[in-house]
Order: structure tokens, then C-alpha cells, then sequence
């Protein structure tokens, strides 16, 4: 009797957690799933946009491994340097200022997560518009201004139209907004900390703030370590539209701030090659996926 | 940092290659002589005579009638209310005039316009066969505007623009520049005795009524106003809108709509014309002018709703005109502060309101522009701008042009007054600061701060006076020195913007309308306008059954327009109703397209577009309509030439941009250079432009990185070099007549050390550094609206162009917009029957008439259709420039994959002139991934099989292709 109620009430249970998720379960579909499904039917088409697609087979990735010479040679290499520096500098630097934010009073800490929040929040183009004020290229611009006055310079740098300073402005721009939901949840982590612990630790002999973080501020929050590290991979792999808003052009000036997702507007939007485009979004998918999977290995547990 | 170090080098190089030149010293005696040769401005002249003690006569006065002047190459016309002569552009008239002293005298002149174009009429003056000033050479003589009472809606209930039209009413001139930096006449020096003026007309007509010379009038005091007229002050608050205007002297002067909440009328979601549009009530000596139907005779306060926020931290200035005339000094020079909101501003003086005494019935009051608080400014600029590239000649001529950072000068050995004259540098730059701050305050806006910033740079200049020929950069070359800084104050500072939604005659006890809007409206507002967008029928548009859909890429002026000419001429002739909507973003059309919800026809689609969506077949061929090779007849057959996709054409050409030679012609007449006629001439040029510090401009040093087919393909095109092999699956970039056209492209940069990146043609045109270059129909439309300053200096010409034997090839990209009709239509013959009246001829005069006439001279149409341009109120001079290069329009072809050939095009250039690779290295480099692509894309469409082989033949048309196809029809 007692089990089958206990039955029942479960079966109620699990019913209504499911009536809980389904609003966001359709919206996940609709507007995730089965774009992402049809993202992957069209890499293997031929589709111009204007005409209905073809199916060509794998056409579209042999030609992204083998003939793709800006892919290899520049987008990828971009791509890689970008994300290598961009997502572990990132990832750091969220970690420490949520650490920090962690040591202050609890007003304080509030509007200074807001403001280090706040970057992230505004979208892609506001925020290329001000820093293209900042890297304008004129004497007017305010780091050419800046670098004028301070007799560093005699004559304005063209900064984002230079190949060789737009890739590193990009970087910078991106670290600079990328304390986003994953710097969120890893100062709730910091915060949920158990207090106690510390004081055990003390008691057991710990002599400084690194022990406390490197033996049981990590340790404890794992599970936001790995949000925060996956969070942080997904968002650099697709901050690539970064270049193309600051350079004013894409292709942005030989390629140098080339990274997969300008390459993919490239070919879908100005060579109306939107099937290939697709299967570069698959590569896409597959990267991050294989980055997700090593952000896995380090942080995530058992159960993770 | 390489690319940076290159540059450098590249630059240091080539500035040593011009140092190594047989040195040609430029002697003093020169430099005076060269300048001699330009007429001394105004002022200078003005400086001049008080210097030599002419005084100015205040009392005579000699007034001379049509029949008073004997010599005139003009008509003289007699009739019994009035005589006049008509004078034509050219004609003149001469007054000999017997003045009793030798003094300075003012001029007037009374006239009735009779110029049909929009633009003002030009005329020069000069006293016993002498222009007194370079001014002299170029008034502007304006003419009066009428605009429609009667304001049409367009279907979503918003008001159009209503068009202007030209009254011929007597008019005053009184002798003043363009700009308007003097309020009162220009003075001219008159010996005692006889003396000829000649007054001839430039550009226009006019019927003269009477020239007068005379003392310079005085204005009364206030205080004596007051005293002359008795009068009491009439109760009352009479209330006039601001967009009433009676008359204007400028068309572009224009209603325009503002959505604040006190702004009268106020609409909730319609755009309603309530204001006068302060961005178009800007430049100097303009005017407006109200009528006013006054109640009672007495002395009325008058208050403005202003908003005057276009200049920030800027005050504006007005004069108050009744009926025509300033009636007293305070109503001159009037300010208005700067606010962000709107505001009542009352003429004031010593704190008490004006009063202005008018009489019962209809009376006139003026509002004009009012540009004299920038005379010093703007004169210690042009001064000091001309004193400072004489001082960079100086020093060239010592360090001989070398950039060596490494080297120590002591520059003060050979040029000792160098301290002294960077003080005065220092000290001007102050004054001028000083100048601009005791008019509009220290508020932080752009030219105060460009002006503190000179100051301080000059003064870091100053301090190590030794190192100027390291500084170049700060004080004179680039766009980072003072000259560049204060050259761009230039065009800020003679923008006078002020918005008015009403004004008010009125007793200064009347109580104004409050300008206050509590919280709670301001919220309710804007909670409303949300909610009512989201059932505003502007944003449905589908079109109803039988109604021909059509997208314009353009601005809603355009648009509204094409809606009223359709529904007035269109509609009723044919019984078609067309709907006009406006697109805002042409990738608009692929989404449409690819949703099937594409429209009949789109306007206005950039002229690459065509191509990329006829290779997917989602365009109709207008080859296929049974006028088509009559209707192309209206076009250059060169503007086809990117349109065509096999044996199809795709789109038809809608406006046209040209390029053209704009040069300077006082700097030219100056250094006795001609206009050049090929590229040769050019680089003959170039030595004697770079010895003054100037340069010649091509548009492939714009500043983007990219360098699309308008600036590179012109080049191939005049050598005649082809960009496709015959069969069109292979770029032609080693073609021996490419390969010239490639090397002379980077040569002009490595070897003849043109100027590698500018940020505005226009801007450094305007303040000379720039004399010569090429500009297209932007640039043209600019220097005609924008640029007061050198207005009748420059002129246009054809491209240089490379010869072949007597001939020179001018070839240009004049690409612009174009039609295309959708594949998918279900209205394809209405679609172009439509487009077929449209780009008729005498509906495209027409419209750009309407344009001209309703939104003012920035509006010019640049028609595709050549005999509708022709027949176009434009300079005539201009017109026939225009018309000529237009013959050599010559638009790349396409094939596909194209852009990858432009984009290795533009990587060629960059490599060799920034980064010094040799350009066979480049050019084979580029040709692999240009043919790669191209291979590719021919596969794709089917050209090529998967195997490289050719299935099909791909057809590389050229200029001539659409007029072989019209004869072979025949």
C-alpha cells in the first residue's frame, strides 16, 4: 500500500517536474535542437540561399579539409591562437575577480559584479562601436590621442586595419566582455563555499590564502569550475564576429583577424554558399565539442 | 609591427628617392611672386586701406536706374510700371559713378531673379577693370522660395515634404560674402573722380532694378528705436508655427517633424511636419521670413521655441528682420545658448526683452542666419593655416625632405626667427582660441577642443624648437598636426543649426505655453507609441490584390516622393496601383527570396547584386520584354556591362556614379600647371605639386584596407588590359596591358610617392593640400553644398587617362544602383511597364526636379538615363564634363566567383606598395587563388565539369554587347 503510494506520489512528482521543464523543453527544440539538425542536413547540401538545396555528399567537407587554402592557413590558426588565449586568460582571470569580489563586503561586491558583468551583457555591435573609437585610426582616436600625447608615438597607428594589431585588439576586446554567466556562477561558488572547512583547515595547519584556494576553494566549487570553463570555450569559439565589427569589413584585412565564424559569414552570406557554410558551423560544433570535452576532464567528477 | 616597420621604410624610401632629385631651391622672390598672383581676401584688403587712412564715406549717395546706365551688354526692357535689364550668364553691366572724395563706399543692388535653377545666382564685380578681392570674384546672389501650403500624406497618414517653388520678387543685395562672416557690405576704394564698376553675372539671370553706391547705412540705436516710434503695448499673445515660413532664400531651408512633447502639432504615432528642420536653417545667409497679420499698431515682445541643440556647447546667432529691414542694432547678432531641450529665447538687451514696434496688418519679420562671431576664427585659422605651410616649405628646404629620425639638426642655425615665429604661432593659436571661447563660453564641445589641443601642441613644439623636423607629424604633415586640427574646425564652425517650432508676438506680461511635461504624460507617451507600433500598418507590407509591389533601397525623401509621382501620374494613366515601401537593408531580399516573399520589382539594389542573384535564377531577364532594346537606348552601354549573365541582362541601371578630376583652380593657376590629360601628365605634375607640400589624390589611397574593382579596375580598363582569359575560367592579371596598368598603379605609390592613405579627399581638398585628385558624385555633391569657402575655385574635368594613339582611354567604374524584376513575379510585364515610365526621361527630370525643388540642392539625382541628365537643372559647364567622361563608363565584368578576383586585386596592391613583394611575385600568387575560385564557382554553375572539363561555353561580354544585341535583333 505504502509502496504504491509512494509510487503514485513519485509518478506526480516526476509528472509535474516535467510540466516544469516542458516550456523550456519546446523553446530548446524550436529554437535549438532543430536548427542545429537542419544546420547539419544543409552541410551536406548544395544551398545558394535562392534556390532550394541539392544534396552533394560529403562534397562540402572534403573541400574544407583539402582546398579550403583560407582555412587552413588563416582560420584555423586564428581560430586557435584566439581561443587558446582568450578562453584559459578568461577563464583565470573570472575565477580570480570572482575570488577577489569574494573577500569584499557583501553592497560592495554586489555593484562591482555588476559593473564586471555589464560588458557581457551589451551586445556585440555597442560594443565594437566604442572601441572603434577607442583604435579609430586618426589622431582622434582616443589610444592614438592618448600614445600622441604622451610623445610615444609621432604619427596615428592604424590599429584595426593593421593585420598585425587587429587580432590582439580582438583578444582584448573579447577578454575584456567575457566575464559573462560563467564569472556569475563561479562567485556563487566561491560564495557557497563551506566556511567551515576553512577553519578546519587553519586548525590542520594551513598557513595561506593560495592553500585555501588551491585545497579548498576549487576543490569545493568543481561543478561551477566546469560551467564556468565550458561557458567560457562556447562563447570565445563564437566572439569571432569580433574582427569582422571592429575592421568595418569581411574578410577582414588579409585575413588576419580571420576567425570561424567570420569565415562562415563569408562564405553564407557574401558567396551565397550557405551548405558549406553549414558544414563549416558543424566544424564549429566539433571543436567546441572536443574542447568541452577536455574542459570535462579536468574539472569534472565523477558524476560530472 | 613588420607591416608598420615596411611602411616606414617604403615611406623613408621613397621620401629619399625625392631627395636625391636635382634639388630645385625655391627662391623667396619666388614664393612672393606666387602668392602675389592670388587676390588678397576681404579683410587683408580692408587692413590694407584703414592702414593707408581711407576713410569710410557716410553720406553720399548715388542711385543708379536701367535707364541711368548707358553700358550693359544685357537687355534693357522698359515697361511702364518698371525698367529693368536682364542680364544672362556672362553679361554685364558697367556704372560709371562720379564720387566727389576718394574713400571707401558700400554697394547695393536691387534685382529680380530670373534663373530657373535652384542655385543662387553667381556674379563678380570690379572697380576700374580691377577685382578689389578675391571676395569680389564670387557672390552669391540669393533668390526666394516659396514652399506649398498645401501639405499632402502619404497612405500610413504621415506628411510629405511639400515641394518649393521660385518667387520672382525684388530683392536686395548688398554686396556680402558667401559664408556670411560680414554683416555689413563689402567696402570698395573709390578715387575721387570717375570710377567703372562692372558687375558681371556668372552663373544665372537676373533683371537689375537699380545698383546703388553709397556711404555705409547705420543702424539706429534701441534706445533711439524707442524714442522715434510711440506706441503702447498691445494685450495678447499671438502664436505663429514655426514651419509657416512665408518665404526662404534658400530651398534646401525645409519643414521637418520632431517627436517631442510640447512640439506643436504634436502627433502620436503619425510624422507630422511641426517644425522648421534646424539641420537644413544652418549656413550662413540664410533666411526666413514669416508673415504676420499684426491686430494693433504698439510695441510686441517676440519669443522663439527653439531648439538649439545641433552644436553642442555652441551658441547660435540671428538677426531679426522687419520687413526687410534690420530695425535696430540689438536685433542684430542675437544668441541663442545652446540646450537640450527645447527653449523660449527672447532678444534681449542689458536684461530687459526687446520690443519690436509694428503696425497693424500684414508684416514681415526675418530670421537670418548670422555668421559674424566666426569671422575672427575663422580668418586667424585660414591665416595661420597659410602661415604654417609656408613655414613646412622653409624647413623642407633646409633638412631637404629627409626623414631621418636619427638626425640632430640645429635648425635654429639657419632659421634664427624660427623662436619667434613659434611664439607667434603660440600667441595666434590663443587668440583664436580666446576668440572662439569669449562667443560660445569654455563648454567642451569638438572645436574647442581641437583648438586647445593645437595650442598645446604647438606649445610642445615650441619648447624644443631643434626637433620640428622631427615633429613634422605635430605641426604640419598628416592628419594627426595642428594644421589638420584646425583645418577641420573649419566646416564645424559654419554650421549655425537652430530647430524652431513657433514663435510669439506678445505683451511681456502674456503668459508662454509651458514648456514643462509632467513624468506621468512623458510615461503614458511612450508607453502608447510602444504598443500602437506594434498595429502601425508602416510595418505590414502586403501589398493588395493587383497592386505592384515594389522595394526601394533608399531614403524615406526618396521614397515618398516616387509614392506621390506614381499615385499622381502613374495610377491614373494606366490604372496600375503601385506600392512603394521602403527597404532598408537590401539582404532583405535574399531572405524574402529565399522565403518566396520576395516583391515584383526592387529599386535602388547596388549594381553588383544583379549578378549574384541571376546566377540562381531568381531574376528575370529583361531581355525578354519586347521594349527592352528601347528602353536600354536610355542608358550608357558600358553601365550593362556588369548587369549581363550570358545571353541575359538582368537589372537596369537606376542612378550613376561618375568619377571625375576635381582640382583647385587658384592653386593650379598659381603653380601654372595644367590640368593633366593622361597619367603621364600626372607624374610630370607630381615634383612640382610635392615642392609646395601638396599631392595628388586617386581613390586607391581611401583608407580601407579593401580596394574594390572603383578604384583598381579603372586602371586596367584605360590601358585596356583584360581581367578574364577568353573563356572566362581564368583570371588575365599577367595580360601585358594589365601588367602595365598593375604597375602603374603601385608605381604611382612606390616610385612617385602619392599619398598612401587619406581619410577625406574632401576635407583636405577644401584646405588645399590636396589641389588635384579624383572624386566621384559624393564628393561633387559635397564640394557644390558644403564648402562656402571655395566656392567658384574649383572645377571638374575629365579622368587622366592613358592614350592610344590621338585617343585617351578615361574608362571609370560608374556603377551605382539598379532595377531588377523578380523571377518569381507574378506582375512581371506591369513590373516593367512601371519600370519602363520610370526611367523614362521626362520622368526622371521630373523627379529630380521634385527633389530639388522639395528637400533642397544636396538632392541631386544622378539619373542613369542620359538625355533625362542632360535635361537636368545643373551647372551647364559641369554638365557637359559630366556628360563627356560618362562616355567612357566601362563596368568590370562578372563571371563567378568575381569577387575573389577583386579581393586579389586589392591583396596585389597592398602587397606591393606596403609590403614591397615584387609585383610578378604578387601577381602570380594572387592568380592561383583567383583562378582556384573561379573553377570552382564554374562548377558549381555548371561550366565546368567535376573533372575541370568544359561543359559549356561561359560568354564574357563587354561595353558593346547589349548595342550588337539591339542591331541583331533588327
Amino acid at each position: 500500500m505504502s509502496k504504491s503510494l509512494g509510487k503514485r506520489h513519485k509518478k506526480a512528482e516526476t509528472r509535474a517536474a516535467s510540466l516544469f521543464i516542458l516550456p523550456y523543453f519546446f523553446a530548446f527544440f524550436i529554437f535549438i535542437t532543430i536548427p542545429v539538425i537542419i544546420g547539419m542536413v544543409l552541410s551536406f547540401t548544395y544551398f545558394n540561399l535562392l534556390e532550394s538545396p541539392e544534396f552533394i555528399g560529403f562534397n562540402n567537407y572534403i573541400f574544407l579539409f583539402t582546398s579550403d587554402d583560407a582555412f587552413m592557413q588563416d582560420v584555423i590558426p586564428n581560430t586557435l591562437q584566439f581561443v587558446v588565449i582568450v578562453g584559459p586568460l578568461g577563464y583565470m582571470l573570472g575565477f580570480f575577480l570572482a575570488w577577489m569580489l569574494a573577500q569584499l563586503p557583501s553592497k560592495l561586491r554586489t555593484v562591482l559584479a555588476l559593473i564586471i558583468y555589464s560588458p557581457s551583457m551589451t551586445a556585440g555591435i555597442t560594443m565594437a562601436v566604442m572601441w572603434r573609437i577607442i583604435f579609430s585610426g586618426d589622431s582622434a582616436g582616443y589610444l592614438n590621442a592618448l600614445l600622441l600625447n604622451l610623445d610615444l608615438i609621432s604619427q596615428p597607428i592604424q590599429w584595426i586595419q593593421n593585420p598585425d594589431f587587429l587580432l590582439p585588439i580582438m583578444i582584448l576586446v573579447t577578454l575584456w566582455s567575457s566575464m559573462g554567466i560563467g564569472f556569475l556562477a563561479m562567485l556563487a561558488g566561491v560564495l557557497n563555499t563551506n566556511q567551515e572547512l576553512y577553519e578546519a583547515a587553519y586548525v590542520d595547519g594551513m598557513k595561506n590564502k593560495w592553500q585555501e584556494i588551491f585545497y579548498i576553494t576549487i576543490p569545493s566549487m568543481k561543478p561551477q569550475m566546469l560551467f564556468g570553463a565550458v561557458m567560457s570555450l562556447v562563447g570565445t569559439f563564437n566572439a569571432g564576429a569580433i574582427g569582422a565589427q571592429l575592421s568595418g569589413q569581411n574578410p577582414t584585412p588579409q585575413n588576419a583577424g580571420q576567425l570561424i565564424v567570420t569565415h562562415l559569414e563569408d562564405y553564407g552570406f557574401i558567396r551565397y554558399e550557405m551548405g558549406y557554410a553549414a558544414a563549416i558551423a558543424v566544424m564549429l560544433l566539433v571543436l567546441v565539442y572536443m574542447f568541452s570535452k577536455v574542459a570535462f576532464k579536468l574539472f569534472g567528477d565523477s558524476h560530472g | 609591427m613588420t607591416k608598420l616597420f615596411l611602411t616606414l621604410c617604403v615611406l623613408a624610401g621613397t621620401l629619399t628617392l625625392w631627395g636625391l632629385r636635382p634639388a630645385v631651391a625655391l627662391e623667396a622672390q619666388e614664393i612672393f611672386e606666387v602668392q602675389s598672383l592670388i587676390l588678397p581676401s576681404y579683410q587683408d584688403t580692408w587692413q590694407h586701406w584703414v592702414s593707408e587712412g581711407y576713410d569710410m564715406i557716410d553720406t553720399a549717395s548715388h542711385v543708379f536706374f536701367p535707364l541711368d546706365i548707358t553700358e550693359h551688354t544685357g537687355t534693357l526692357i522698359t515697361s511702364e510700371e518698371q525698367d529693368r535689364i536682364h542680364l544672362d550668364s556672362g553679361q554685364s553691366v558697367f556704372i560709371d559713378v562720379s564720387v566727389e572724395t576718394t574713400g571707401l563706399y558700400a554697394l547695393q543692388t536691387t534685382y529680380i531673379s530670373r534663373t530657373t535653377s535652384i542655385k543662387p545666382i553667381r556674379a563678380r564685380l570690379s572697380v576700374n577693370g580691377r577685382f578689389p578681392y578675391d571676395d569680389a570674384t564670387r557672390y552669391e546672389l540669393p533668390t526666394l522660395w516659396q514652399q506649398d501650403s498645401q501639405i499632402n500624406q502619404d497612405r500610413f497618414g504621415n506628411d510629405i515634404v511639400p515641394r518649393s517653388t521660385q518667387v520672382y520678387q525684388p530683392l536686395s543685395f548688398e554686396f556680402v560674402d558667401n559664408v556670411g562672416l560680414y554683416q555689413d557690405p563689402m567696402l570698395v576704394l573709390l578715387e575721387a573722380g570717375m570710377n567703372t564698376l562692372e558687375l558681371n553675372l556668372i552663373d544665372g539671370a537676373l533683371d537689375l532694378l537699380t545698383f546703388t553706391v553709397h556711404g555705409l547705412p547705420k543702424l539706429p540705436s534701441y534706445d533711439d528705436y524707442r524714442q522715434t516710434h510711440a506706441g503702447s503695448m498691445p494685450e495678447g499673445l499671438i502664436h505663429l508655427q514655426g514651419e509657416d515660413i512665408t518665404l526662404k532664400n534658400d530651398p534646401s531651408i525645409r519643414s521637418g517633424n520632431h517627436r517631442g512633447l510640447t512640439v506643436t502639432p504634436f502627433a502620436l504615432m503619425e510624422s507630422r511636419l511641426n517644425v522648421l528642420d534646424g539641420s537644413t536653417f544652418s549656413a550662413g545667409r540664410q533666411a526666413v521670413f514669416y508673415d504676420i497679420e499684426v491686430p494693433q499698431t504698439g510695441y510686441y515682445q517676440l519669443s522663439f521655441k527653439v531648439l538649439q541643440n545641433g552644436m553642442i556647447n555652441t551658441h547660435v546667432y540671428r538677426d531679426i528682420s522687419i520687413n526687410g529691414t534690420v530695425p535696430f542694432a540689438q536685433a542684430r547678432h542675437v544668441e541663442i545658448p545652446f540646450s537640450r531641450q527645447f527653449q523660449y529665447f527672447t532678444p534681449e538687451h542689458a536684461g530687459e526683452p526687446l520690443l519690436f514696434y509694428l503696425e497693424a496688418g500684414t508684416q514681415t519679420i526675418g530670421l537670418h542666419v548670422d555668421m559674424t562671431s566666426i569671422r575672427p576664427v575663422y580668418l586667424g585659422i585660414l591665416d595661420l593655416m597659410r602661415r604654417m605651410n609656408q613655414t613646412t616649405l622653409d624647413i623642407q628646404k633646409v633638412t631637404g625632405n629627409q626623414l631621418d629620425a636619427n638626425r640632430d639638426w640645429d635648425l635654429l642655425d639657419y632659421m634664427p626667427d624660427l623662436v619667434a615665429e613659434l611664439d607667434r604661432y603660440i600667441a595666434d593659436l590663443e587668440a583664436v582660441y580666446n576668440a572662439w571661447v569669449s562667443y560660445h563660453g569654455t563648454g567642451s564641445s569638438p572645436i574647442t577642443t581641437a583648438l586647445r589641443q593645437s595650442v598645446d601642441r604647438m606649445r610642445r613644439i615650441a619648447s624644443e624648437p631643434d626637433e620640428l623636423p622631427r615633429n613634422m607629424n605635430l605641426f604640419s604633415v598628416g592628419s594627426g598636426s595642428i594644421l589638420a586640427l584646425i583645418g577641420n574646425v573649419i566646416p564645424m564652425m559654419i554650421q549655425s543649426p537652430l530647430t524652431i517650432d513657433a514663435f510669439y508676438l506678445h505683451h511681456p506680461d502674456a503668459e508662454l505655453p509651458s514648456l514643462n511635461v509632467s513624468l506621468w504624460r512623458r510615461a503614458w507617451v511612450s508607453v502608447q507609441r510602444f504598443f500602437l507600433s506594434f498595429f502601425s500598418d508602416q510595418y505590414i507590407d502586403t501589398p493588395q490584390e493587383g497592386e505592384l509591389e515594389v522595394w526601394v533601397n533608399r531614403g524615406r525623401a526618396y521614397v515618398d516622393l516616387m509614392q506621390q509621382m506614381a499615385d499622381s501620374l502613374y495610377t491614373p494613366e494606366t490604372g496600375q496601383r503601385v506600392r512603394i515601401s521602403l527597404m532598408p537593408d537590401e539582404n532583405k531580399l535574399i531572405l524574402a527570396n529565399a522565403a518566396g516573399a520576395q516583391p515584383d520589382l526592387a529599386m535602388g539594389v547596388a549594381a553588383w547584386r544583379p549578378f549574384e542573384f541571376a546566377v540562381r535564377n531568381s531574376l528575370y531577364d529583361l531581355r525578354s520584354f519586347d521594349t527592352f532594346d528601347e528602353v536600354s537606348q536610355r542608358f550608357a552601354p558600358g553601365s550593362f556591362v556588369g548587369l549581363i549573365y550570358q545571353e541575359g541582362v538582368y537589372a537596369l541601371p537606376e542612378t550613376q556614379n561618375f568619377q571625375l578630376l576635381f582640382y583647385r583652380k587658384d592653386v593650379l593657376e598659381t603653380l601654372e600647371l595644367e590640368v593633366p590629360d593622361t597619367w603621364e601628365d600626372v607624374i610630370l605634375m607630381l615634383p612640382e605639386l610635392q615642392r609646395f607640400g601638396m599631392n595628388f589624390y586617386i581613390p586607391l589611397a581611401n583608407n580601407a584596407a579593401f580596394k574594390s574593382f572603383d578604384t583598381t579596375y579603372p586602371f586596367i580598363a584605360q590601358y585596356r588590359g583584360n581581367l578574364f582569359s577568353e573563356d572566362g575560367m581564368s583570371v588575365a592579371y599577367d595580360d601585358p596591358q594589365t601588367l602595365a596598368a598593375l604597375q602603374l598603379m603601385t608605381r604611382l605609390f612606390t616610385t612617385f610617392a602619392m599619398p598612401v592613405e587619406i581619410g577625406s579627399f574632401y576635407q583636405n581638398f577644401r584646405y588645399g593640400n590636396l589641389p588635384i585628385g579624383i572624386g566621384d558624385f559624393s564628393m561633387y555633391v559635397q564640394l557644390l553644398n558644403a564648402a562656402p569657402e571655395i566656392a567658384g575655385l574649383w572645377d571638374i574635368a575629365l579622368l587622366p587617362g592613358v592614350a592610344h594613339g590621338d585617343e585617351v582611354d578615361r574608362s571609370f567604374v560608374g556603377a551605382a544602383t539598379v532595377n531588377v524584376i523578380f523571377d518569381d513575379s507574378r506582375h512581371k510585364q506591369e513590373a516593367w511597364d512601371f519600370l519602363s515610365w520610370w526611367t523614362d526621361t521626362d520622368t526622371q527630370i521630373l523627379y529630380a526636379e521634385n527633389l530639388l525643388t522639395t528637400y533642397g540642392s544636396a538632392f541631386l539625382w544622378n539619373t542613369a538615363n542620359l538625355d533625362a541628365f542632360l535635361g537636368m537643372s545643373w551647372d551647364r559647364n559641369h554638365q557637359q564634363v559630366i556628360y563627356e567622361q560618362w562616355s567612357y563608363v566601362n563596368d568590370p565584368v562578372k563571371v563567378p566567383g568575381s569577387y575573389m578576383v577583386e579581393r586579389e586585386l586589392s591583396n596585389i596592391w597592398n602587397r606591393v606598395v606596403f609590403d614591397g613583394v615584387t609585383l610578378r611575385t604578387a601577381v602570380e600568387d594572387g592568380a592561383v587563388i583567383a583562378n582556384r575560385e573561379i573553377r570552382r564557382k564554374m562548377m558549381e554553375f555548371g561550366y565546368l565539369s567535376q573533372q575541370g572539363l568544359p561543359l559549356r561555353p561561359y560568354l564574357i561580354p563587354d561595353r558593346d554587347t547589349v548595342v550588337r544585341w539591339r542591331v541583331g535583333d533588327e
